[in-house]
């Protein structure tokens, strides 16, 4: 059993292609898998054609249980569940604000789902909130996608210094560069700075058109495109993750 | 969560599944897939020992699977290369492994059916073009030329709308039932004209207290005799030790009838035929004997510190040998026109309708038979039972031993005529004193066998020291295990001879 959750401060760094890609791949490794898809835009809900519940809220989602259980939804493939985001998820942090033990609340509601999941993994809205604080108390792996950039560095500077002073387990954290553009020199340095340190992934996902098309295929792109360059490096991205899952 | 529904619905002859399949286009958006095909077999031991704990074993093209009826996977599948491995212990180290290894225990896996499947999986989308729904159509062709069609269809989590409508409107083609992957056996064992466990190595025949004593006795062998029959080819094919075990038990149950049961067949009858049964019982002994040492294996090394374990190996290596040899000679027995006159003139009589050879209690109720017959081997057993003591000689238990047997046999034979419970709580009580008197038994008989085993060990090399050593250190073990068991007798046998024992003996036979 695991919690991956796929976050970064930053929005656009390619979290929701990551999620739904890995989420993929674990299933047909054979894992029962649940994608939470905690981010109120649906992203990750749009890419599997799947709607929020009518009654749905994130209300609903923070009390947990039955209320949980109703609303997700079986994917187009098997062993993979999602469950989707609703709107109301922009108010997350004024419905946590209110509970007890507000920091602990998501560990506490998805600790059920970890009886039938093997895999759970969490595509994470943007920002550091009293929600993101949340994630990184539940998740045993947060998954950084991280643009090979100076301002990607800044914010993930800001992330541990974050960690450091809330107590949590820095061991967590595992940084995935994403979107690369090998052309540019800013992306091939950055990159050379970070080569070989310990919590930075080797497998990199390139910037490709393939990984943009998921939106109008609405599919996973190791569904329809497994042999593309993108395709064979979320893969391989799985791969080197399993090794890590098993630690 | 709650587990998804799944139903099935076979389809009548004449009604095809693209009928079935055109009906829905109207009303649904379908995504059909090309059909694909793959090859089932169903495996079991010969007594269904997995079926009967609800388990289903299943070879898949190269997989196999090791599931509930209702298809949900209890152990990770395990990818073969060939055929399944007969004996548990031939499998790969694997959950696979222990699982099978807990249920079959000596048994060999058997293939039980076979067929191929043809899949079609149809897809029912809904406006995203999400599926909503699962429908697979299914074409069971079996080795008979028969097919079976069948409609399956699967809800997807958090759609169970859609599969709600579509149940109602596939009911219109025929009866829907949870789908169950038992289901696909069955269907698949009715068409060879079989059922799942229809072998058993218990033994129960129906009979009426009112039934002709004749007529009941002929039932009860013709039992024995077929279980003799079932168990003939995998005693020939040495499938595993089992069939020569339910083989010689049928036809130690058939020499107990024939004694415990007296003048209802005419006296040159049974006595012809007890000495038959007497032959077939001397003819399969050896071998069973070795298989009983052989089976021991793992309980006998746990008796040594390793270090002396090695020289048991010998030991068996040498017995297995033995009974290679055996079972040659047994094999050789068994299509000899010595052992075929026996099976085929006991089957003619029993079908026989002539009154011949009749005894003169032919005609009396086997009820009325049945309560003296087991209330004077009830009698017989205490009276024998109450005059052991703590120093009376081992034969004196031996001899009781045989006594429990016949009340065994008599109570199995006579189950059916009376009330279940009552019946089970005796056999069960009467289980522990036979428990107990048979590993007394079992422990002095082994113990002389090692004895003498070890007595003929040529002396003089590093391989009959070692195999001195262990089966002197084996002989020593089960020599305090045999004290032991003895001085466990007295109390069962108080527990047996209980006043509420006594009492419900005397409700039900008196």
């Amino acid at each position: 059993m695991a919690i991956i959750a796929v976050y970064n401060i930053k929005g656009g760094v390619g979290k929701t292609a990551t999620s739904v890609n890995l989420s993929y791949l674990s299933a047909v490794s054979g894992n029962q898998t649940l994608l939470c898809d905690l981010d109120p835009q649906g992203s990750a809900s749009y890419y599997f054609r799947v709607k929020s519940p009518k009654k749905y809220s994130a209300d609903k989602f923070l009390k947990g249980g039955k209320h949980i259980e109703r609303s997700i939804r079986g994917t187009d493939y098997d062993n993979l569940d999602i469950l989707p985001a609703d709107f109301t998820y922009r108010n997350f942090d004024l419905a946590l604000d209110e509970m007890k033990k507000s920091r602990r609340r998501l560990r506490k509601v998805l600790k059920p789902l970890t009886d039938e999941y093997g895999h759970l993994f969490l595509d994470c809205p943007p920002n550091i909130t009293l929600l993101s604080e949340n994630i990184f108390h539940a998740a045993d792996i947060l998954l950084i996608p991280f643009i090979p950039t100076t301002l990607s560095l800044l914010s993930f500077s800001k992330l541990l210094d974050f960690f450091k002073k809330s107590g949590i387990d820095r061991k967590k954290l595992l940084v995935l560069f994403s979107m690369v553009e090998k052309r540019k020199n800013i992306h091939r340095d950055m990159m050379r700075r970070f080569k070989g340190r310990k919590r930075i992934l080797k497998t990199s996902i390139p910037y490709l058109a393939d990984v943009e098309k998921m939106g109008i295929y609405r599919q996973p792109l190791p569904a329809f495109r497994p042999n593309s360059v993108a395709g064979r490096a979320y893969s391989e991205l799985w791969f080197e993750l399993q090794n890590h899952l098993k630690k | 969560m709650l587990p998804l529904a799944q139903l099935s619905l076979d389809l009548p002859d004449t009604v095809s599944a693209r009928e079935v399949v055109n009906s829905l286009d109207g009303n649904y958006n379908l995504n059909e897939f090309t059909s694909q095909t793959t090859d089932v077999t169903f495996f079991d031991s010969f007594d269904w020992r997995l079926f009967e704990k609800n388990r289903l074993c299943y070879l898949q093209d190269t997989t196999l699977y090791l599931t509930d009826f209702a298809d949900r996977q209890q152990v990770p599948p395990l990818l073969l290369t060939g055929v399944p491995h007969r004996f548990w212990r031939q499998f790969p180290k694997s959950d696979m492994k222990q699982a099978l290894a807990r249920i079959l225990d000596m048994r060999v896996l058997l293939p039980h059916t076979a067929f191929s499947q043809t899949t079609q999986e149809l897809h029912i989308v809904n406006k995203d073009e999400k599926i909503v729904a699962i429908i697979f159509l299914m074409e069971l062709d079996l080795d008979t030329g028969k097919n079976i069609h069948s409609i399956r269809l699967h809800e997807v989590r958090g759609y169970n709308k859609w599969f709600l409508k579509l149940s109602r409107d596939l009911s219109g083609f025929g009866e829907t039932r949870p789908d169950t992957r038992v289901q696909t056996l069955k269907a698949a064992m009715a068409a060879v004209s079989r059922v799942p466990m229809d072998y058993s190595s218990g033994f129960s025949v129906p009979l009426t207290p009112d039934m002709e004593s004749l007529t009941a006795v002929k039932t009860i062998y013709q039992d024995l005799l077929t279980t003799m029959q079932d168990n003939e080819q995998g005693i020939i094919d040495d499938l595993d030790s089992e069939f020569l075990h339910d083989f010689r038990v049928a036809i130690r149950r058939t020499r107990s009838g024939l004694t415990l049961i007296k003048d209802v067949l005419a006296p040159e009858v049974s006595s012809r035929f007890k000495d038959d049964f007497r032959y077939l019982g001397q003819i399969t002994g050896s071998v069973r004997d070795l298989d009983v040492y052989l089976l021991m294996e793992d309980n006998y090394k746990a008796r040594l510190p390793e270090y002396l374990q090695e020289g048991l190996h010998y030991f068996f290596e040498d017995l297995a040998k033995k009974r290679e040899q055996e079972l040659k000679k047994l094999i050789r027995a068994l299509r000899e026109p010595r052992y075929r006159s026996i099976t085929s003139d006991w089957q003619e009589f029993l079908n026989g309708k002539d009154n011949e050879f009749l005894g003169k209690n032919s005609q009396v109720s086997i009820g009325t038979l049945a309560r003296k017959i087991i209330t004077k081997r009830f009698q017989r057993i205490l009276r024998d039972g109450k005059a052991i003591n703590p120093e009376s000689p081992d034969e004196e238990l031996h001899r009781l031993r045989i006594q429990g047997k016949k009340l065994r046999y008599s109570l199995e034979f006579f189950n059916s005529l009376f009330p279940e419970q009552e019946m089970k709580k005796l056999i069960k009580q009467l289980k522990l004193l036979q428990n107990n008197l048979g590993d007394f038994n079992d422990l002095s008989v082994q113990q002389e066998m090692l004895q003498h085993y070890l007595a003929a060990i040529k002396p003089g090399t590093v391989k009959s020291k070692k195999l001195s050593a262990a089966i002197g250190g084996l002989v020593t073990n089960l020599y305090h295990q045999h004290i032991r068991v003895r001085t466990h007798f007295e109390e069962t046998f108080a527990r047996f001879s209980a006043k509420k024992n006594l009492a419900l003996y005397r409700k039900l036979f008196d």
